[in-house]
C-alpha cells in the first residue's frame, strides 16, 4: 500500500485542466489546418474573375448559370477543338461566354448543329444567345460543365490523367521498395552481427538524408544522362527510392532494436531460417513502423516537385505536382484551374491516410509476449 | 546469436546489399561530385580547364555576412524543431495513445495534416495569410483596435522567425507524433497499468515512466529534426515574398539556391554552391554527434 | 505464397516501368532534326500554341523534325542548365540577352550571331535591339523591348474625381487628398515582391533623374557609381512618395495578386507594373477604361530621358552554336521560327498580351485590337527606351537593392544607406 495517495479530486483538476489544454490545444490546430482547406475547396468552384474579386466570397458565378450569355465566335488560332476536325467533320457552333473570363477563348462550347434548333444552328459570329434558349439536353449539359469549369479545364489543359498515373505508379512502387529495402536492412542492421558494420552502414545511409535536392540536381543529372535513365520510369523510381531509404532505415532499425530479442532468439532456437524468422515474425510485429514509414515516404513523393520537374521532361512521365503548379504564365495565373488541380491531387492522399489511419495505433507488442 | 561464420556474413549482405546498392548508385556520384567541386573553380556550363583552389569558396563563405546570417537563423529553426516540434508530437501523441481525449483519430489527422499537402503549397498559403489586409491583418486589427496595423513581422529582420517558427511547428509537429504513436506501440500496458496502481497521474507516468523508455525514438527525432531543419528549403522559400522577407528568413538552403544559382555575376557559383552544401552536410553531422553524445550522457537508449 | 506474389507484383510493376521507359524517346528518325528546349507548358497558351504550330509545321514539312521538350520556369532554367553541363547542347533554344536569360548560354559559348541569316524583307532589324559587343543578334525576339515601367491609370474613376492624365508628379500628388478620403490608394505597387521595385519603377526612374537612358549598364560597368547623387535621389524619391502618400507604406505587404486585384476592384487609381498585366485585367469596366502610360515629369527629371520606359529585350527563340555550325539545322530552323512568327501567330501574340508590339516588316495591326493592346503598341512605338535594372544587375547587389527599397518604404533604412550597400556589394 502506497503512503502517498493524492486526493480523488486533487487527481481529476489536474486531469480536467490537462484535459481543457489538450481539448484547445487540438481544436485550434485541427481549425488552422481545415479552414484553409474548406477554403481550397470551395474556391476552386470560383472561375479566375471571381477570385480576383474578392478571394473569400463564396462561390457564384459559376453555379449561375441559368441566364448566362454566350457570343457565337468564328474557329480562329487560339479555338483549342477538342476534337480531330480531319476526324470528325460534323458542323458545329462555337460560343464563348460573355460573362465568364469573356474574350479569352477559355469557356468555350461546340454545340453540333445538327442537336440545334434551325435558328439557333444558323447564328453567325458575333450573335448572342442565352444558355435559357438552348435545348433542355444542351442546356442541361452546358449548365453542368460550367460547374466543373475548372475541375474539367485542369484535368484536360494539365493533362492531369496521365500525371495521375504516374503519380500513382512513382508512389506505388517506390514506397513499396523503400519499405521493402528497408525492412531488411533495418532487421541485419538491429538484430544481427556485426555491429561495427552496422554503424558503418547505418551513418552512410543517415547521411542521405541530409542533402538538399538543389545541392544534387545537377551532378544528379549529369550521372542519370550517361546512363540514359533521365525521363524515364525506371530513373525517377530509383532516385525517389534511393532518396527515400535514409528515413526510413533510421526509423526502421530504432523500431526494431525495441522489439524484444527473445522472440528472436527462441525462433532460432526451433531450427527457422534467419529469412523465415525475419517474414514471420518481425515483419508483423514491424506493422505500426511500417505504416508509418509507408505513410511518410508515400506522402513526400506523392507531392515531390523539383526532382521530377527536373528528371522528367516529356508529357508521359510528368506527375501531378508539376501539373499542379503549371498553370502560371505570362498572361496571368488560371487560379481556378490551379485550385481544382491541388483538390484533385490532394484527395487521393487524404484517402489512403484515412484507410490506414488506424494500423498507427495497433498495438502489436502485448500480443506477442502473451502467445 | 554469435555465430560470426561466413554463413552468417552472406546472410547480413544478402539482407543489407539491395537497398544498399541501390542507394550509393544514385547517391554516391553528386556527393563526391559535390565534394571536388567545391575545391575547385570549375564551371560546368563553360566546360573547360579548370584548377583547383584549395579551400578558397570555404574561405570566400566564411567571409561573407549573409553565410553568418543564414546559419543564426538556420540554428533557429533547428532550435524550434528539436524543443518545440519534437516535444510538442511527443506530448500530442502520448495524449492519443492513452485515449486522453474523445475523437483521437480526428485529431491525429488534423496534426498530421499539413503533410498532405506539398510543402510548396502551404507556404503560398501562410503567405496568403500574412498579407497587407488579410486574415491575420484583420485578426490584429481587431484585437488591437487599430485599423491599420498590419501584420509586418516578415518586414524586420528580428521578428521574422516567430511566423516562420510557428508555421514550421504546425508543419512538422505532426510527423514526429506518428513516429512517436508508433513506438508507443510497442510498450507493455502492464507497465502502464502498475504505475497507475501505484496512484501516479498522467504527468507523471509520461515523464517517469514513457520518456525514459522511448529515449532511443527521442534520439532519433531530434537527429532527423536536425538534418531536416538544415536540408529544408521549400516550405521558408514559399512563405516569403522575394526580397526582404526572404531575406531576412534566409536559410542556409536557400542562401545556397541564390548564390549558385541565381548570382549569375559569379563564374564560380557552382563551386561555392558545392561548398555551402557540404558545409551543411559538416553542420548537420556535427550537431547530429552532439546531440547523440548528450544522449548517451543520459543513457538514452531501449531498455528492454 | 504471400512472398511470392508479392515478389511477382513488384517484377511486374518494374518490368512495366522498363517497358515504359523504353517507348519514351520521339519520333523516328527524319532527315533533319532539330534539338530545340521549347518554353511553355500544355496547360498555358505559350505551350499550347508551341504544340499546335510545331503539329502543323511538322506535317507541311516532313522533311523536318522538331525534337522538343517543353518546359516551363523554373524547371526550364535548370533544365538548361543541367542539359549544358551535361553536354547535351540543343540546337534552338528559348533564350534572351539578359543575365537571367542569356548568360548561361554565354558561359557556355553557345551564343550564336543571326544576323548574317536573317531575312530582312521578313524581320524589320531596325526593332531588333544590338545583343553582342558588335551589334551580334543571339536571339530572335517575339516581340519589341518589354517594358517594364507601365503607369495605368484608372481613366474612369479619376476622372470621376474631376482629375485628368497626370503630366507631372503633382499632378499625382494633387490626387492623394481626395483618394484618401474615398479610402483609395493612389499608386499601387507589389511591394511585397523585390523585383516590383527594382524592374517596375526604379528603372524608370532613375534614367529620368539621371537623364541618361543606359545608366544602369554604365554604372555596373564601372562607368558610375550607385552612390553618385542621382541614383541616391532616385531611391530619395522614393522615400518621398510614401511621405507624400503617393504610394501606401503598407504596399510592402502588397503581392502581384493582391495588386492586380486591388486595381481591379478598383481600389486604387493608378498601378504600377510592367506591360504583361495589361492582359490579366478581368474587370471589363476597368480593363476598357485603363489608359496606360510613361511615368508623368518627375521632380528633378533631365529632359533628355523625358517621356521614357524602362524595356528589357524581349526573350525569344535562337540556335546555338552547336545548331547554327550545321547548315541543314540551321536552315531548317530558321524556316521553322519565320513560321512560329508569322503574321497571323503575332498578331494572336499580340492580342494575347505575350507581346508589346511585333518585330515583323510590313506589319498590318489590326482593326479591332483591344484598346489596351493598341496603347501598348503606341507607347513602345513612341517612348525611348532605357535600361531595366536586373538586367545588367544581378547577384548580392541586387538583392541588396530589392531588399533595400523595402526597408526605405518600411522605414528602416534611407537611401543613402541603401545606395552605399549596394555600390560595395557590387565592386568587392
Amino acid at each position: 500500500m502506497t503512503p502517498n495517495v493524492t486526493r480523488r479530486s486533487d487527481r481529476s483538476s489536474k486531469g480536467l485542466v490537462g484535459k481543457t489544454i489538450s481539448y484547445i490545444v487540438f481544436t485550434t490546430w485541427g481549425l488552422i489546418t481545415v479552414l484553409p482547406l474548406i477554403w481550397m475547396f470551395y474556391s476552386s468552384f470560383k472561375s479566375n474573375d471571381e477570385l480576383i474579386m474578392n478571394i473569400y466570397a463564396l462561390p457564384h458565378d459559376l453555379f449561375d448559370n441559368r441566364d448566362d450569355d454566350y457570343t457565337v465566335i468564328p474557329p480562329a488560332l487560339n479555338v483549342i477543338l477538342p476534337y480531330d476536325p480531319d476526324v470528325d467533320k460534323r458542323e458545329r457552333l462555337i460560343i464563348e461566354s460573355a460573362d465568364i473570363s469573356p474574350g479569352r477563348r477559355l469557356m468555350l462550347h461546340f454545340l453540333l448543329k445538327e442537336e440545334l434548333p434551325p435558328e439557333l444552328a444558323s447564328l453567325q459570329p458575333g450573335d448572342t444567345l442565352s444558355v435559357s434558349q438552348l435545348p433542355p439536353r444542351l442546356r442541361l449539359k452546358v449548365s453542368w460543365s460550367t460547374i466543373w469549369f475548372n475541375y474539367s479545364s485542369a484535368f484536360i489543359r494539365g493533362g492531369l490523367g496521365i500525371k495521375f498515373i504516374n503519380s500513382v505508379i512513382y508512389t506505388g512502387v517506390s514506397t513499396f521498395l523503400i519499405a521493402f529495402l528497408s525492412l531488411m536492412i533495418a532487421f541485419a542492421l538491429s538484430k544481427m552481427p556485426f555491429k561495427k558494420l552496422s554503424v558503418v552502414i547505418l551513418a552512410l545511409i543517415g547521411m542521405g538524408y541530409l542533402l538538399s535536392i538543389q545541392s544534387v540536381i545537377i551532378p544528379l543529372f549529369l550521372m542519370l544522362s550517361s546512363v540514359k535513365l533521365t525521363d524515364t520510369h525506371f530513373g525517377i523510381i530509383m532516385v525517389y527510392t534511393a532518396f527515400g531509404l535514409p528515413l526510413a532505415v533510421l526509423l526502421m532499425t530504432q523500431f526494431m532494436r525495441g522489439l524484444p530479442d527473445s522472440l528472436i532468439e527462441s525462433a532460432y532456437m526451433d531450427g527457422a531460417s534467419t529469412f523465415r524468422t525475419f517474414a514471420s515474425i518481425m515483419v508483423p510485429m514491424s506493422t505500426p513502423v511500417i505504416i508509418t514509414v509507408s505513410i511518410i515516404s508515400a506522402l513526400g513523393i506523392w507531392n515531390e516537385f523539383l526532382l521530377v520537374l527536373v528528371l522528367a521532361s516529356s508529357e508521359s512521365t510528368k506527375s501531378l505536382p508539376v501539373g499542379v503548379f503549371s498553370f502560371t504564365s505570362l498572361m496571368g495565373t488560371q487560379l481556378g484551374w490551379q485550385l481544382a488541380a491541388l483538390v484533385i491531387a490532394t484527395v487521393p492522399a487524404i484517402a489512403v491516410y484515412l484507410s490506414f489511419n488506424k494500423q498507427i495505433t495497433k498495438g502489436v507488442v502485448a500480443g506477442a509476449l502473451k502467445g | 546469436m554469435i555465430r560470426r561464420d561466413t554463413k552468417a556474413l552472406l546472410t547480413y549482405l544478402g539482407f543489407v546489399f539491395p537497398g544498399l546498392a541501390v542507394y550509393l548508385f544514385i547517391v554516391a556520384y553528386p556527393v563526391f561530385y559535390s565534394a571536388w567541386l567545391s575545391i575547385t573553380d570549375f564551371n560546368p556550363n563553360r566546360g573547360g580547364a579548370w584548377n583547383f583552389v584549395g579551400f578558397l569558396q570555404y574561405r570566400t563563405m566564411f567571409d561573407d555576412p549573409y553565410f553568418w546570417h543564414a546559419l543564426k537563423n538556420n540554428m533557429i529553426v533547428v532550435a524550434v524543431s528539436v524543443f518545440g516540434q519534437i516535444p510538442i508530437g511527443f506530448v500530442l501523441a502520448y495524449i492519443l495513445f492513452r485515449r486522453l481525449v474523445r475523437a483521437g483519430s480526428f485529431y491525429q489527422a488534423m496534426v498530421f495534416f499539413p503533410h498532405f499537402l506539398s510543402t510548396i503549397v502551404i507556404g503560398t498559403m501562410w503567405k496568403r495569410l500574412f498579407q497587407a489586409d488579410g486574415p491575420v491583418a484583420r485578426l490584429i486589427q481587431i484585437l488591437s483596435g487599430d485599423p491599420s496595423a498590419q501584420f509586418d513581422l516578415m518586414l524586420r529582420e528580428n521578428t521574422v522567425m516567430y511566423p516562420v517558427g510557428f508555421a514550421l511547428i504546425w508543419m512538422y509537429t505532426g510527423l514526429y507524433m506518428i513516429i512517436f504513436l508508433a513506438n508507443l506501440q510497442k510498450i507493455d500496458t502492464n507497465m502502464i497499468e502498475a504505475a497507475k496502481i501505484d496512484g501516479a497521474g498522467e504527468a507523471q507516468i509520461f515523464l517517469r515512466v514513457i520518456v525514459p523508455l522511448l529515449s532511443g525514438t527521442i534520439l532519433v527525432s531530434t537527429t532527423l529534426a536536425i538534418a531536416g531543419s538544415l536540408r529544408g528549403f521549400d516550405l521558408i522559400f514559399s512563405m516569403t515574398t522575394q526580397g526582404l522577407p526572404r531575406m531576412n528568413a534566409e536559410v542556409l538552403p536557400i542562401f545556397m539556391y541564390r548564390t549558385a544559382f541565381q548570382d549569375y555575376r559569379n563564374e564560380m557559383r557552382f563551386a561555392y554552391g558545392a561548398a555551402i552544401s557540404n558545409i551543411i552536410v559538416v553542420i548537420s553531422v556535427t550537431l547530429i554527434l552532439l546531440s547523440n553524445y548528450i544522449g548517451r550522457k543520459l543513457k538514452a537508449g531501449e531498455e528492454y | 505464397m504471400k512472398k511470392a506474389t508479392a515478389i511477382l507484383a513488384v517484377l511486374l510493376l518494374l518490368s512495366a516501368t522498363v517497358v515504359f521507359a523504353g517507348g519514351q524517346k520521339g519520333a523516328a528518325g527524319a532527315p533533319v532534326v532539330v534539338k530545340t528546349m521549347a518554353y511553355g507548358d500544355q496547360s498555358n497558351p505559350e505551350g499550347v500554341n508551341w504544340l499546335r504550330i510545331v503539329d502543323a509545321f511538322e506535317k507541311a514539312n516532313p522533311s523536318i523534325d522538331i525534337d522538343f521538350e517543353l518546359l516551363y520556369d523554373e524547371a526550364y532554367h535548370q533544365k538548361v542548365v543541367a542539359r549544358l553541363a551535361a553536354g547535351d547542347i540543343p540546337h534552338l533554344a528559348y533564350m534572351g540577352a539578359d543575365a537571367r536569360w542569356g548568360l548561361p548560354w554565354q558561359e557556355a559559348g553557345q551564343q550564336f550571331d543571326h544576323r548574317p541569316f536573317l531575312d530582312s524583307n521578313y524581320y524589320d532589324l531596325k526593332l531588333i535591339p544590338d545583343m553582342g559587343p558588335n551589334g551580334e543578334i543571339y536571339e530572335i525576339p517575339l516581340g519589341t523591348s518589354n517594358i517594364t515601367t507601365v503607369l495605368y491609370m484608372n481613366e474612369k474613376l479619376t476622372k470621376s474625381f474631376g482629375f485628368s492624365a497626370p503630366k507631372t508628379y503633382q499632378d499625382i500628388l494633387a490626387m492623394v487628398p481626395k483618394a484618401k478620403a474615398q479610402g483609395l490608394d493612389v499608386v499601387s505597387i507589389d511591394g511585397a515582391d523585390g523585383w516590383a521595385w527594382g524592374s517596375c519603377l526604379m528603372s524608370g526612374v532613375i534614367a529620368r533623374i539621371s537623364g541618361d537612358a543606359h545608366w544602369v549598364s554604365k554604372a555596373v560597368a564601372g562607368q558610375r557609381k550607385f552612390t553618385d547623387k542621382e541614383f541616391v535621389d532616385s531611391l530619395a524619391l522614393l522615400e518621398g512618395m510614401v511621405k507624400d502618400g503617393v504610394i501606401n507604406s503598407k504596399s510592402v505587404l502588397v503581392d502581384y495578386g493582391a495588386n492586380l486585384s486591388n486595381y481591379s476592384n478598383q481600389k486604387a487609381l493608378f498601378m504600377v507594373q510592367g506591360q504583361w498585366i495589361a492582359g490579366s485585367i478581368e474587370n471589363p469596366e476597368v480593363a476598357n477604361n485603363t489608359l496606360m502610360m510613361a511615368f508623368p515629369k518627375l521632380p528633378g527629371e533631365k529632359a533628355a530621358t523625358a517621356g521614357s520606359v524602362a524595356a528589357a529585350i524581349q526573350v525569344g527563340y535562337g540556335l546555338t552554336k552547336t545548331g547554327g555550325s550545321d547548315p541543314a539545322v540551321r536552315d531548317a530552323a530558321l524556316k521553322y521560327i519565320q513560321v512560329f512568327y508569322s503574321h497571323e501567330e503575332t498578331t494572336q501574340r499580340l492580342r494575347d498580351g505575350a507581346i508589346v508590339a511585333p518585330i515583323l516588316k510590313n506589319f498590318k495591326v489590326p482593326d479591332d485590337l483591344p484598346r489596351l493592346v493598341k496603347q501598348k503598341v503606341g507607347l513602345a512605338q513612341s517612348a525611348m527606351n532605357t535600361d531595366v535594372i536586373d538586367a545588367f544587375l544581378s547577384g548580392a547587389p541586387n538583392d541588396a537593392l530589392n531588399a533595400g527599397m523595402q526597408k526605405i518604404v518600411s522605414g528602416q533604412a534611407s537611401a543613402r544607406e541603401i545606395a552605399a550597400e549596394v555600390e560595395s556589394l557590387l565592386r568587392k
